[in-house]
């Protein structure tokens, strides 16, 4: 084929998440997204729901299994997210 | 003369011991660098936290027909699923319908990119136009 063709999937993903800071989370999933990969993370938090926009800084897939981790970097971290996230933070570390 | 001898390998016996304790905190800084770079604690999750991500992942179109399309993903797409797409040529987006037939791995790249199939599931009267339009303006071997 000559010229560019592509297609855009949009793909909403039962995620598992490992471990979580301010920064970033690590997310389990059956299918992890490529690096650079942007997109939302919603995730249930003990003060509420959490909403947060990110980009995939690394992934590891697994090859004997379905499925992998990814590393998600947060941006664009909206003020109500960025206190429920600094709470949840704050209750785990006491 | 002995005394100047003397300073000489004091003086470089001191440079050489600051020259290797500069070195060992350099190394000791860059393993604790390497331990842990983060500016922030990270907390591990005892328990579940589930959640979901939404994003949407581009796969590059290899081949493409009337009934479907292969295309070059990093995401192995679950076989059977349908997803609602936007078709992109030449800076022109059409949406369709689309069911993954078949994932494999392509022998051609590293492991993590695989080549899909899906079948359009329906075809608007300008997906078809578009079809057409990239099927007459192919025949090229130039990879995309």
């Amino acid at each position: 084929m000559r010229g560019s063709a592509e297609m855009h999937v949009p793909l909403k993903l039962p995620v598992r998440v490992l471990d979580i800071s301010l920064t970033g989370a690590l997310v389990s999933c059956d299918l992890p997204l490529p690096v650079g990969a942007r997109g939302k993370l919603l995730a249930s938090a003990p003060d509420g729901r959490l909403g947060a926009g990110f980009y995939v800084s690394r992934r590891k897939v697994e090859m004997t299994a379905t499925g992998g981790t990814f590393g998600a970097a947060f941006v664009d971290l909206d003020e109500n997210n960025q206190k429920c996230l600094e709470h949840f933070l704050r209750r785990a570390s006491e | 003369m002995t005394k100047v001898a003397t300073d000489m390998a004091t003086f470089l016996l001191k440079r050489s011991t600051v020259h290797f304790w500069t070195t060992f905190k350099d190394v000791i800084r860059m393993r604790r660098r390497l331990a842990d770079r983060r500016a922030r604690p990270r907390f591990e999750i005892v328990g579940q936290m589930a959640g979901t991500v939404e994003a949407t992942v581009r796969v590059v179109i290899c081949d493409i027909s009337a009934e479907g399309v292969l295309a070059r993903s990093s995401v192995a797409l679950a076989v059977g699923s349908e997803h609602r797409v936007l078709v992109r040529w030449d800076d022109e987006d059409v949406p369709a319908t689309v069911r993954v037939c078949h994932v494999r791995r392509d022998p051609t790249t590293p492991p993590g990119v695989f080549l899909v199939g899906f079948e359009f599931v329906g075809s608007s009267l300008e997906l078809r136009r578009l079809v057409s339009h990239c099927m007459t303006s192919g025949g090229s071997p130039e990879p995309v």
